[in-house]
């Protein structure tokens, strides 16, 4: 059962990416936004939250298109 | 307000509706007709069961009262789909070749397909989802009464009113008849329900599209725009200090744990995925659903704090928003999305611990009880869907009864969340099951018992509030008056918040006990196997697994076994498979490792591999695994060097058999002009008397006057070359009866002096000039070689009369030598003729060399002795050649092995 391996640079982005938005989720980067100020009347945080948040599923829904095209799977046992 | 009839017939539509999904989706799924359900969306709507009605009501509540923590809940999972790579996929690949059941399944397989791990988890797993089953209730009970209430006491959201527990009683019964009904119809060997998933993919459409639905309402129909509704929002509600500390932090965790180890989130994930590769749409799709039910949570919480009465309950935001704005239809669209919510969860969760409660606690127990009767075909599947029905039942009554307990406190987020803390308890031992081969399942015991024990002192009991076990002075001082075991400040550890608290020490007692526990000891054998086969799923084929497990079954005792679980039909489609390639014939009764491996498979995918290997166990005997094979597998560099070795020697090989290949074509080429060279010189060599013998005869012929002495002298000429041809011809036969092997000798001791004093006195008539000169070394030898006497002589005969015949030497002299060495015989003859000239050297012994014959006129021979008395001496399994004499003449030195009579030797040394 050898599958056909994507490019090694997607296979590390697939690990990166994850750990990339977990850092930028956890305190103190999210902290940092965490300040008395609003963007078209919407609180800061708030946006940037849900910013990385869309971001994230953005990054995530490419990757997952490039490691798809490697036909890496098995059918049901 | 709406009329409580009204909202009953809409929620007993709509579960109408929702059958009417799963029935459609069994029937489609059963014919085979399931596109629509194999897809990667209906997938990812299933997982969105991890949004219950904690998140439908609760996030609201959480955000009015914390801010942006309600988003910690919905961040864990969204990193552990989008980091699916590393993790989520290794999950399901396992999960599919090993046909897992649930995550107590998971973890037994791992763990040498321990029992008791199994029965250890399903305990844990069933008493953290008592209190989130019971939160549901709690949740679809208030959303009942609020929104077919009216005045104050609606809009506030009953905050103090006491649930109609009839009708939380009701609305378990209701979960429990469509669960039984869709969850337990049959006992296949996949454990996958099409329709249930079906009916929870509608239900996660309803709950997003009413979310959104409210948030719009809020947003553009109340506030009037974003920037508005955030204008309203409470000083500090954002900004709090601890938002972003240690409790941020712990929950982003726990709910990453939560979407691993929750029993119903692994259901869905793990048991129900049709295919792998949905997995990779759900790794995006999933996190934009959460992203999506998040949006309006925010500003719906800060709205019903602006607008509704101060001291409402902000877990029923949103139903009572709706109802204040006077969007009565909305309020109910509102109101089946968290029905929706709560149901599909119920059911998923019951399915998922239903299963776990009979694979993992009733059958192992009735496989020990001797008076359960198990024997009959299709007694297991019957005791399984029965137990698994019962245990719905009681699962559901446990949650009531918990809730009826309960009621009072508690708002949603925190039962949803002691809840999350049980499961994570699972993490450790999951993750290092798939990654960490030394894991054992005495660590996984020992550290999921200390954590779940932790777990259940520090915050399950408190939050019974003093009603369960530990009472409110215990809580408050510790049991006995022990400061320092307060459930909230253990060993002393004071002013973390509870959650935190509980978190930290549970996991890490945990973490800590499954590390040290697991390195105490090696793991077993059946521990190695599984384990390499869940850390290596990637590189190993699950059908290797024969390869190292040999055990003996009965064909006919594992065909009763497979009966008796899996029915007869499908036993039978297993043995017919299985049979072939080996030999189902009666007369070869014993099973082979494929055919047990792959029943026990089959097993495992609806028992679960402890009690599939229990059962396997009964009827198998002498099971062994082997352990320098596992070695082999498991360790990366021993299989590169392995494989690099076994390139090394096939090299090797091939450049041996190049070279042999080489010398053997070379050796050909030889022998084939050998072989011409032979059949030149014969033709050479009958042709000489022959050409003689014709000529005389024709002069015989022709002149019939030729004096009587002179044809008396042509006649003798005819005779001699006749006799000289024959001789040639006897020569050649003989060498090739040699040269073939196939002349039936008989060896015998013999004496060599003896036969050699026979040759010396033949040889002696051949010519009274030359000297044989005997150079003998003590002669009472005895019978000191094997060989044939005859044979012997003749090639001593042959030597001897070379030695004469080819001397030119004016004093010619032959000189002959025999030794008797430690382990030879030895005899030399050398003359003081010419010797050979160095260009037949070579060649000496091969036929018609005639070494130094050519340069002589008038020698007699074929040019045959030599290379007879070569192949004589090979069969006798000695050596004749050529060596550097004293004196410029030929020396030729002959060798026989001695035998190894002992007494023979003793009487010729001596």
């Amino acid at each position: 059962m050898m599958d056909r391996k994507p490019a090694p640079r997607m296979l590390d982005a697939a690990v990166v990416v994850p750990l990339a938005a977990l850092l930028l989720f956890m305190p103190p980067f999210i902290s940092l936004f965490a300040v008395p100020a609003s963007v078209f009347g919407i609180p800061l945080v708030v946006l940037y939250m849900f910013g990385v948040w869309a971001a994230l599923v953005l990054l995530t829904w490419w990757l997952a298109r490039r490691l798809a095209a490697s036909g890496d799977s098995v059918p049901r046992a | 307000m709406l009329a409580a009839n009204l909202v009953l017939a809409a929620a007993l539509a709509y579960v109408a509706l929702l059958f009417g999904v799963a029935f459609m989706g069994d029937r489609r799924a059963r014919h085979g007709q399931s596109r629509w359900l194999q897809s990667p969306i209906t997938y990812t709507l299933s997982i969105s069961i991890y949004c219950t009605s904690w998140t439908f009501y609760g996030a609201v509540g959480s955000a009015a009262r914390s801010g942006l923590e309600f988003a910690t809940i919905y961040l864990g999972p969204t990193l552990v789909f989008a980091g699916w790579w590393c993790f989520l996929r290794k999950l399901v690949r396992i999960g599919q070749l090993h046909r897992i059941t649930s995550i107590a399944d998971m973890l037994s397989s791992r763990y040498g397909k321990s029992a008791g791990l199994a029965a250890l988890v399903t305990v844990i797993v069933v008493a953290a989802a008592t209190p989130y089953i019971a939160l549901q209730l709690k949740a679809v009970t208030t959303s009942f009464q609020v929104i077919s209430g009216s005045g104050p006491a609606a809009l506030a959201g009953f905050y103090s009113a006491r649930p109609n527990f009839t009708l939380a009683f009701w609305i378990a019964a209701g979960m429990a008849v469509f669960t039984i009904l869709f969850g337990t119809r049959n006992i296949d060997a996949s454990e996958r329900h099409p329709g249930v998933v079906a009916a929870i993919a509608v239900e996660a459409v309803v709950k997003l599209v009413a979310m959104i639905a409210v948030g719009l309402l809020v947003v553009v129909g109340i506030a009037g725009g974003p920037a508005e509704v955030f204008a309203r929002m409470p000083a500090g509600m954002l900004h709090s200090d601890s938002v972003f500390g240690p409790r941020w932090v712990a929950m982003c965790f726990l709910s990453g744990a939560a979407v691993i180890c929750l029993p119903r989130q692994f259901q869905v994930t793990v048991v129900e995925i049709g295919d792998e590769r949905h997995l990779q749409t759900a790794a995006w799709l999933f996190p934009l659903y959460l992203f999506l039910i998040c949006l309006f949570v925010l500003p719906i919480a800060i709205a019903g704090l602006a607008y509704l009465p101060a001291g409402a309950n902000p877990d029923m935001f949103m139903l009572t928003l709706p109802m204040w704005a006077g969007r009565e239809e909305v309020a109910l669209l509102a109101f089946l999305g968290g029905f929706s919510a709560a149901t599909s969860m119920v059911i998923v969760a019951a399915i998922a611990l239903s299963t776990m409660i009979s694979n993992h606690v009733v059958l192992p127990v009735a496989l020990r009880l001797p008076w359960v009767s198990l024997s009959a075909s299709g007694d297991v599947r019957r005791l399984l869907v029965r137990s698994r029905r019962v245990s719905i039942c009681l699962i559901l009554l446990l949650a009531f009864l918990y809730f009826r307990l309960s009621a009072r406190f508690n708002p949603l987020a925190s039962i949803g969340l002691t809840a999350f803390v049980g499961v994570a308890q699972l993490l450790p031992c999951l993750v290092g099951g798939l990654f960490w081969r030394q894991a054992t399942t005495r660590g996984a015991v020992a550290g999921l018992a200390a954590g779940a024990l932790i777990w259940a002192y520090t915050l399950l009991l408190p939050s019974f509030q003093g009603e369960l076990l530990l009472s409110s002075a215990d809580i408050a001082a510790g049991p006995f008056g022990i400061s320092w075991l307060r459930p909230h400040a253990l060993f002393g550890m004071q002013g973390v918040d509870p959650l935190v608290h509980s978190v930290f020490w549970s996991l890490m007692v945990n973490i800590v006990l499954f590390v040290a526990v697991s390195l105490t000891r090696e793991p077993r054998p059946l521990e190695q196997l599984q384990a390499t086969l869940f850390v290596d799923v990637f590189r190993n084929d699950p059908a290797d697994t024969s390869r190292f497990v040999s055990r003996s079954a009965a064909i006919y005792d594992l065909n009763v076994l497979a009966q008796r679980l899996i029915g007869v039909d499908e036993a039978r489609r297993l043995f017919e498979a299985g049979g072939r390639g080996h030999d189902p014939a009666p007369d070869h009764p014993v099973a082979d490792d494929a055919l047990i491996t792959e029943l026990e498979r089959k097993l495992a995918g609806s028992v679960g591999a402890a009690s599939a290997r229990a059962m396997i166990s009964q009827v198998v005997t002498g099971e062994t695994i082997s352990l320098a094979g596992l070695v082999q597998i498991a360790d990366e560099t021993q299989r590169v060097r392995d494989y690099s070795r076994q390139l090394e020697t096939q090299s090797r090989e091939l450049a041996d058999t190049a070279s042999e290949l080489r010398t053997a074509n070379e050796r050909l080429r030889q022998l084939d002009s050998q072989k011409d060279d032979f059949l030149s010189q014969v033709s050479h060599e009958v042709r000489t008397p022959m050409t003689s013998i014709r000529s005389f005869s024709e002069i015989l012929l022709e002149s019939p006057q030729l004096e009587r002495a002179q044809s008396e002298r042509f006649l003798r000429i005819i005779h001699e070359e006749s006799i000289r041809m024959t001789r040639l011809l006897d020569s050649i036969l003989e060498l090739s009866v040699l040269e073939g092997g196939g002349s039936g000798w008989v060896l015998a001791p013999t004496d060599p002096d003896i036969a050699l004093d026979n040759a010396v006195g033949i040889c002696r008539g051949l010519s009274a000039a030359p000297v044989i000169q005997l150079v003998s070394t003590p002669r009472a030898k005895g019978p000191c070689v094997m060989a044939d006497p005859d044979r012997l002589s003749q090639v001593f005969i042959n030597l001897l009369s070379n030695a004469i015949k080819h001397n030119t030497a004016a004093a010619p002299q032959v000189r002959v030598a025999s030794v008797l060495r430690e382990d030879v015989y030895e005899l030399t003859v050398e003359d003081n003729g010419p010797g050979v000239p160095d260009d037949v050297r070579a060649r000496l012994f091969s036929k018609f060399a005639r070494g130094w014959a050519h340069s002589l006129p008038g020698t007699q021979g074929a040019g045959l002795g030599l290379a007879i008395s070569w192949q004589i001496m090979q069969r006798l399994g000695g050596t004749l050649e050529l060596v550097q004499g004293s004196a410029r003449g030929a020396c030729f030195r002959l060798q026989l092995p001695r035998i190894q009579a002992q007494g023979a030797l003793r009487v010729a040394e001596g």
